[in-house]
């Protein structure tokens, strides 16, 4: 049977390597799946989906585009969630820590770092607290957060802090939009946030710093090719505490 | 196998809405979210779950058509606050299409295969929007400029009515309720918004708007995770009515409320707070004895919130990687639900396992590729199979262009929706349905612990075979004629007839305010109720004035 979609007139590149990788090894697969298959393709489609891709030809696919996404890339995939990393560490690197540094040289002196303003708020001085981990907000939960602290979040979601979101002084989040849920519930809370924070260089904890959270908030319409604002300063105002 | 064919007229129909979902989808992906998480591997499951939408909703939807249609699903939804609102309708067509899209990137699927599916699901979603939108004529609130007024003169009368003058203290209480609320959904929904809906704004007059805020799925309910840890709290399904003096308001197509200015929490002038479910046609009154006791309530239940959460959260964190994915799924999975429920059909069975046609994709769908895909699709709209017409300009992304700065190249020539070509009129080979005999084609596993605790409403928690039962038992006569042909197009001009009053004095029956008041009150009868009942019109709160005194 001839595969009906391997001939389009029209097709576009993919985005990334890994796209490419697997939606070639996809397509390659289930071709040659549908040649060995007799009848038409409107008979296979559905009850014969199994033998046009099945599991073991899908865990031969992802094992074989790690090991050339590998040699192509250098890296291990990206992932997002911390459990995804800390069950496969042969798999996944997080993400977040393999975020770009900003080389900055318009920055004024004392300014490690800038982001969308979600709402306005009177400027904010406290010590840093980088969260990245559950264990470190299981931790918290129970201990609670310190007062006067700055939480750098890395994550954009709503649920990694959420039993601890409340108790922030402010939030500096190092990924997502003034329309992340972060941002919409920090905002609900009160709690001052700035979202897809860029770090000249990496936050330390107990480092304290100034946050212009009376910056005008981020046009939300900004990422739909409106004009953005001014973005938000964050400066070093003190050292770590001891 | 059925010999349906589709005609022209339907063709184009078809294709229409295919387009008009493309591009709501498009410009909230673009605009309106960000897919990322910490705690939870969102983008593995939202990419699997639309699988399953695609090889499951069909059928599941199908057979509650056999007990309820469409449009009495959209009554239903419309008159009180259940599960299927704004955000889970629009995930009943979106993860279905978007599993469309991924079968036929993955080339696996034609655009014209199982052509009675599509039909069905373009139009039961159409069907159960124009019902459930009967006051506002919207199907997409991105056609309405992104406002969802759902409700109608009579219940809306009721929340403005009885709705609680804020003082500070039940301003800070309704804020806090909102945001542990929120923030609660979002740990229930495994970081999504489908907990989250939002009706309005609503004309309050003047500067003032009032907005409907939903929070769903609180208690134990179809979640199994939620067994246990959330069976403190005491309301599944939470309304509150939220009026506000100068604040901006916008209700995107994924339910969300935006504000302007984004801090408005100072400017809600008037709170109410409600509970409903399935088994209720008109909203229940919570706490709303006094705005003392409404205060007392908000707190007592934002208390629920955190407990339940820092429980919630426990749990999660004991999942493995594979049931974090397999509870993310269900969340999204479980989105047109409801209407099972309401039909009396719903086997937490059926909407709890991962089909083994989706199952094969969990090895390709690592987090990274995941995202990867979600981008392709719907996004940048690219890849071997996303091109279209060297001509062809996205509506979209051609709108993003037009804002950027002059000498920007155009975008390139994707689209996301697969239109059915029109050579199906006369050439029928094509499969109608994904599965040939129904939902026995349909089998799978699940990684998560069974669902043991049961399923709460405003009248009490109850086991499925009980749930099932009351949901074949349930009347309403707002569902029967002459009342659910009774609307606000009718009301303008017969609202002196005693029918039509019949219907105003049933919605405001549990009112503390407009009880027995009928159907010829305006604006002004309201006002002048509030007033002798001691309460301050709307219309005389200026928080311009109160801060300047």
């Amino acid at each position: 049977m001839r595969h009906p979609l391997s001939t389009p007139k029209w097709t576009l590149p993919e985005g990334t390597t890994l796209s490419r990788m697997t939606r070639e090894a996809l397509l390659r697969t289930i071709e040659a799946n549908a040649a060995k298959l007799d009848g038409e393709w409107s008979d296979a489609v559905n009850r014969g989906t199994l033998d046009l891709l099945s599991a073991d030809d899908a865990q031969r696919i992802s094992e074989d585009v790690f090991t050339r996404f590998q040699e192509i890339e250098g890296r291990r995939f990206f992932a997002g969630c911390e459990i995804a990393a800390r069950e496969r560490p042969d798999l996944y690197v997080l993400r977040s820590e393999a975020q770009p540094l900003e080389e900055r040289t318009d920055w004024p002196e004392g300014v490690v770092a800038d982001g969308d303003n979600v709402f306005e708020h009177e400027d904010v001085t406290g010590r840093v607290l980088v969260v990245r981990e559950v264990s470190e907000v299981d931790r918290l939960m129970r201990e609670g957060v310190p007062e006067g602290t700055i939480g750098v979040i890395d994550d954009a979601g709503g649920t990694m802090t959420a039993p601890i979101l409340e108790e922030f002084d402010a939030v500096l989040c190092l990924a997502g939009t003034v329309r992340s849920h972060l941002g919409i519930i920090a905002r609900e809370f009160g709690v001052p946030v700035l979202m897809g924070v860029r770090l000249a260089r990496p936050l330390e904890d107990g480092e304290e710093v100034t946050v212009a959270y009376s910056t005008e908030a981020q046009n939300v319409d900004a990422y739909y090719g409106e004009e953005a604002k001014p973005r938000a300063e964050v400066r070093i105002t003190g050292g770590r505490s001891a | 196998m059925t010999d349906w064919r589709i005609d022209e007229e339907q063709l184009l129909l078809l294709n229409t809405h295919l387009q008009r979902t493309d591009d709501q989808l498009i410009f909230n992906m673009l605009t309106r979210t960000a897919q990322e998480s910490k705690l939870f591997p969102i983008m593995p499951y939202l990419m699997m779950c639309f699988f399953d939408a695609y090889y499951r909703f069909p059928d599941l939807l199908r057979e509650t058509t056999k007990h309820i249609s469409p449009e009495e699903a959209g009554h239903r939804a419309r008159n009180v606050t259940t599960n299927i609102q704004r955000v889970t309708s629009w995930g009943m067509i979106n993860f279905y299409l978007n599993g469309r899209t991924c079968l036929i990137k993955a080339g696996l699927l034609r655009p014209e295969d199982n052509l009675e599916d599509l039909w069905f699901m373009v139009d039961y979603y159409h069907r159960f929007m124009r019902s459930y939108n009967r006051a506002n004529g919207h199907v997409w609130n991105l056609d309405a400029q992104d406002i969802a007024p759902v409700h109608e003169e009579r219940t809306l009368q009721v929340l403005e009515a009885d709705a609680f003058r804020a003082d500070e203290r039940l301003r800070r209480a309704a804020s806090r309720f909102i945001a542990s609320g929120t923030q609660y959904s979002f740990l229930v929904h495994c970081e999504s918004r489908v907990g989250l809906g939002n009706t309005g704004p609503y004309n309050m007059g003047d500067r003032r708007l009032m907005h409907v805020r939903d929070f769903t799925n609180l208690s134990e309910c179809g979640f199994s995770w939620l067994d246990g840890v959330a069976t403190d709290v005491t309301y599944n399904n939470l309304t509150l009515a939220v009026i506000t003096d100068d604040v901006k308001i916008e209700v995107t197509d994924l339910g969300t409320a935006y504000t302007e200015p984004e801090n408005y929490q100072d400017r809600i002038i008037g709170v109410g707070l409600y509970t409903s479910d399935i088994f209720e046609d008109r909203y229940v009154p919570v706490g709303m004895g006094s705005a003392a006791e409404l205060a007392d309530t908000l707190e007592q239940l934002t208390r629920e919130f955190q407990e339940a959460t820092r429980r919630l959260y426990a749990r999660f964190s004991e999942m493995n990687f594979d049931q974090m994915v397999e509870a993310g799924i269900y969340t999204y999975f479980q989105a047109p639900s409801e209407i099972a429920r309401m039909a009396g059909i719903y086997r937490h069975a059926e909407w709890e396992f991962v089909d083994e046609r989706t199952r094969r994709f969990w090895p390709i769908h690592n987090e990274e590729y995941s995202l990867d895909a979600y981008v392709s699709h719907f996004g940048a709209m690219d890849g071997r199979l996303g091109g279209q017409s060297d001509y062809y300009l996205h509506p979209v992304s051609y709108g993003v262009w037009r804002r950027s700065p002059d000498g920007s190249p155009l975008p390139s020539s994707g689209r996301n929706a697969s239109l059915v070509p029109a050579h199906v009129l006369r050439d029928h080979d094509y499969p109608r349905r994904v599965n040939p005999n129904g939902l026995a084609d349909a089998r799978g596993t699940s990684k998560l612990p069974a669902k043991t605790g049961g399923y709460t409403f405003a009248s009490g928690r109850l086991s499925e075979d009980e749930m099932n039962a009351k949901a074949r038992a349930f009347r309403s006569p707002l569902l029967e004629e002459p009342w659910c042909h009774v609307d606000e197009a009718t009301v303008k001009y017969r609202w002196q007839e005693p029918e039509v009053d019949e219907l105003y004095r049933y919605t405001q029956e549990r009112s503390r305010l407009l009880q027995g008041r009928g159907a010829s009150l305006r604006r002004d009868d309201i006002d002048r109720i509030r007033r002798e009942a001691g309460e301050a019109p709307w219309r005389e709160v200026d928080l311009t004035k109160e801060a300047t005194a």
